[in-house]
């Protein structure tokens, strides 16, 4: 069931009327796991046990480690805990590219290997649910937060359907207080999700589903396109990525905050970032500050002296690379990343811009200008190999770039080009506008008129894209 | 809670109205797509006075006829009317039945697709052409109305691509289709232009009439004849590589025996005689497909007329 479907509407719609009516924290509870199982289910109901697979293992784990006082026993359980789950997404998730791989290593070696790949479909969200679960036990291993006693009210944690399937990946210390408290209803929360939601389905409808096409036919045909239309290309993809992933988490946040429950914001409005580091506050803030907390900081983040930092710092952005997908070109993004940001660590300069970009300007000065320029090419180069089939095809693709050839593009490709822009116009204008609110419309002050001409304007724009109807990028991770 | 949803309905309603205007505003900037031809067309329907031969179909007919020709041989008035088969069946003869007089002779020359893959209420066409050409929506019946609702969205997406399409042909000095029509519906703009159909890999479909077609069908000829004219069904051509043989003498054969015009072999051509689908001809192609319509109304008893 896709956020930007019909058939959501209605589900949701029904799920609001009913939840808001049932004044049982308990009933809540269940009526919330059911919702989400069927929303899970709506892909494949095959994979409703593997979830709750998952979820009670972690919950069972969860109280035995708050339950032992031997720091042994503890340890040995936070491993069991996480052979099972980082096992689980390794299988389903790691297997074949592992297989793969060793077959070409052994073949390297002059053996002549029999390892054979398996048909393995992928869980839809099995990396964000697995990551959500690991966080819990992790918690609660270090004492940060109590296990919890009630298994309802951790299947319906787990399995909480807006950010079920591609994030915000939820910090048990955050999301799960919530599910104890018995929530009133809230127009004016109402109405800032909704809001919120009609912008996420802006962002996805709107900007990604238009840009995916576009982007496709140069990728697909990237050896007949001038170089202009590569860079074109690429940028058009940075786009995308961000228009369909930041939209989902949008729509997510919105949806959730109908329901009374507030998550944390997942994007920041990473393209107006001045350089690397900045943009990494910005994207995807829950995978980067999840690597932070668990694979960063306990490997001894930037105090364990210059040359074990900068192996930390290449360490988590490989990882998170990799946890995209088993591909080489996932590592090579993150590698990349991790390029980029190296020069500011060593410089020291990774922490320079903390404060709100632009103050209460208009606009962005000279000097910050330049600087977004510079931090969004250096994005768009390495989101080539994020969607490059593999690492050669995104060396070939940037080298074409480089390459200089001019070319008038044909009518149709030119025309969808034009169609395009007013939108992505509108778009920056809007994001800037509203860069110091965690969403656009949400400004306080701005009169009610106002806010009602973008919502309709914004309204015709996703109903008159609305028929494009794709998936999301990151259900496939 | 229901406050917010008074609100809820309150926007609902004005994004509906919303989207209503958009819908017409853009498809009045987009007025120079190719659906704009319908009003041309129209034009001419309604200035001839004679007897005239109405041709009725999908795009088959607006790439591949030379109404000239069929006027100057058989001394009939030609109005060309087909544009695209998305605009469906029950369209296509409810534009023209309240049009029709004593001595037109009606033919509807279509894709075997329109008899059964499109729907005979049409397809989201129908309210493309809606926005273009508002006036249009007087031949769609209550129930083709309220199914409009749903096509809303992708018409304004479609216009406002068409209109960035525009801009740029604009720039590029390329006419568009509407003006490459001539007065009699027929289109022009693909002559000396080479074939870039590609052969069919797939299977071709089997199309089959479904009996909601041949009552529609039945029903026409009924209204026509009342009116004192003829109603008869041919076939558009059809590049070999898609055409399903038995499949389509199974068409055929479902046409009935006494409005069947032609062989629905001879609609089947080389692939090498298409454009850019298999049922756009080239336009050097126009000719003997019109020689093979003259001959085929000859044998169904059309003469020529004499001579005004």
């Amino acid at each position: 069931m896709l956020f930007n479907s019909l058939e959501f509407a209605i589900f949701f719609l029904t799920l609001f009327v009913i939840y808001w009516q049932i004044t049982s924290v308990a009933l809540r509870n269940v009526f919330l796991l059911t919702a989400s199982y069927v929303f899970y289910g709506w892909w494949d109901y095959r994979f409703l046990g593997l979830i709750l697979l998952s979820s009670c293992v972690d919950f069972s784990i969860a109280l035995a480690i708050e339950r032992s006082d031997s720091p042994r026993r503890r340890w040995w359980l936070l491993c069991a805990c996480l052979c099972f789950e980082l096992g689980m997404v390794g299988f389903f998730k790691y297997f074949n590219f592992f297989i793969e791989e060793a077959n070409t290593l052994l073949l390297t070696l002059g053996f002549a290997p029999h390892l054979t790949t398996l048909q393995i479909i992928l869980p839809v969200g099995i990396s964000f649910y697995t990551f959500q679960t690991l966080s819990y036990v992790i918690d609660v291993y270090r004492r940060q937060m109590p296990a919890e006693y009630k298994l309802i009210n951790f299947l319906a944690y787990v399995s909480f359907f807006p950010q079920l399937v591609a994030g915000p990946i939820e910090r048990a210390t955050n999301l799960l207080p919530q599910f104890r408290t018995l929530k009133q209803f809230s127009e004016p929360d109402c109405v800032a999700g909704l809001k919120q939601i009609l912008w996420g389905l802006f962002k996805k409808v709107a900007i990604a589903d238009r840009c995916a096409p576009i982007v496709d036919r140069i990728f697909d045909s990237y050896t007949e396109q001038s170089s202009p239309l590569l860079a074109v290309g690429a940028v058009l993809f940075a786009f995308q990525i961000y228009g369909d992933f930041s939209g989902y988490s949008d729509i997510a946040i919105g949806v959730a905050r109908m329901l009374g429950f507030r998550l944390m914001r997942n994007f920041n409005y990473p393209y107006f970032s001045r350089d690397i580091a900045e943009f990494w506050r910005r994207w995807h803030i829950s995978l980067s500050t999840w690597f932070r907390d668990y694979v960063y900081l306990p490997l001894g983040g930037s105090r364990a002296g210059r040359w074990r930092s900068l192996a930390n710092i290449f360490v988590v952005f490989l990882l998170s690379g990799f946890w995209h997908g088993a591909n080489w070109t996932f590592i090579a993004w993150g590698f990349m990343n991790a390029l980029y940001f190296v020069p500011l660590y060593l410089a020291g300069t990774n922490r320079r811009h903390l404060d709100e970009i632009g103050g209460d300007r208009w606009w962005p000065t000279g000097k910050e200008s330049l600087q977004i320029l510079g931090t969004f090419t250096l994005i768009s180069i390495a989101w080539v190999f994020f969607r490059a089939e593999s690492i050669d095809q995104a060396f070939d693709y940037l080298t074409r770039i480089a390459g200089c050839t001019f070319r008038v593009p044909g009518v149709s490709l030119a025309g969808d080009l034009i169609a395009l822009m007013p939108l992505m116009v509108f778009f920056l204008m809007i994001e800037w506008h509203f860069r110091h609110q965690q969403f656009p419309f949400e400004r306080p002050g701005t009169h009610p008129a106002v806010t009602w001409v973008f919502s309709l304007l914004t309204g015709v724009i996703v109903l008159a894209s609305g028929h494009l109807q794709a998936t999301f990028i990151y259900f496939q991770f | 809670m229901p406050r917010l949803f008074k609100r809820l309905f309150a926007f609902l309603m004005l994004l509906g109205l919303c989207l209503g205007a958009a819908y017409l505003i853009t498809g009045y900037a987009a007025g120079n797509h190719r659906l704009a031809t319908w009003r041309l067309k129209h034009q001419r329907l309604a200035a001839l006075t004679g007897p005239r031969i109405i041709l009725v179909g999908g795009s088959n007919l607006h790439y591949g006829m030379d109404s000239e020709l069929l006027q100057s041989t058989l001394q009939y008035d030609v109005v060309n009317m087909g544009i695209q088969g998305g605009l469906g069946l029950r369209f296509m003869l409810a534009e023209i039945a309240s049009s029709i007089r004593s001595d037109d002779v009606v033919i509807l020359l279509a894709e075997p697709a329109l008899f059964s893959r499109i729907p005979l209420d049409g397809e989201s066409t129908l309210y493309e052409l809606v926005s273009k050409v508002p006036e249009a929506a007087q031949f769609l019946t209550a129930r083709q109305l309220l199914a409009g609702y749903r096509f809303l969205g992708p018409t304004i997406s479609e216009n406002w691509n068409y209109v960035s399409l525009l801009v740029l042909m604009r720039l590029y000095g390329r006419p568009t289709i509407l003006e490459e029509t001539n007065v009699f519906g027929d289109y022009e703009g693909h002559r000396d232009r080479k074939s870039s159909l590609r052969p069919s890999q797939a299977e071709p479909p089997g199309d089959e009439m479904s009996p909601a077609a041949l009552d529609l069908i039945e029903g026409f000829q009924n209204s026509v004849e009342q009116q004192g004219g003829r109603f008869l069904v041919g076939f558009a051509p059809l590049a070999e590589s898609y055409a399903n043989f038995p499949a389509l003498r199974v068409l055929e054969d479902q046409v009935p025996p006494h409005l069947r015009l032609g062989k629905i072999i001879n609609s089947v051509l080389p692939d090498s005689c298409f454009y850019d689908t298999p049922h756009h001809l080239l336009f050097e192609q126009r000719g003997p497909r019109t020689r093979q319509l003259i001959a085929d109304l000859r044998a169904a008893g059309v003469q020529t007329r004499p001579r005004k």
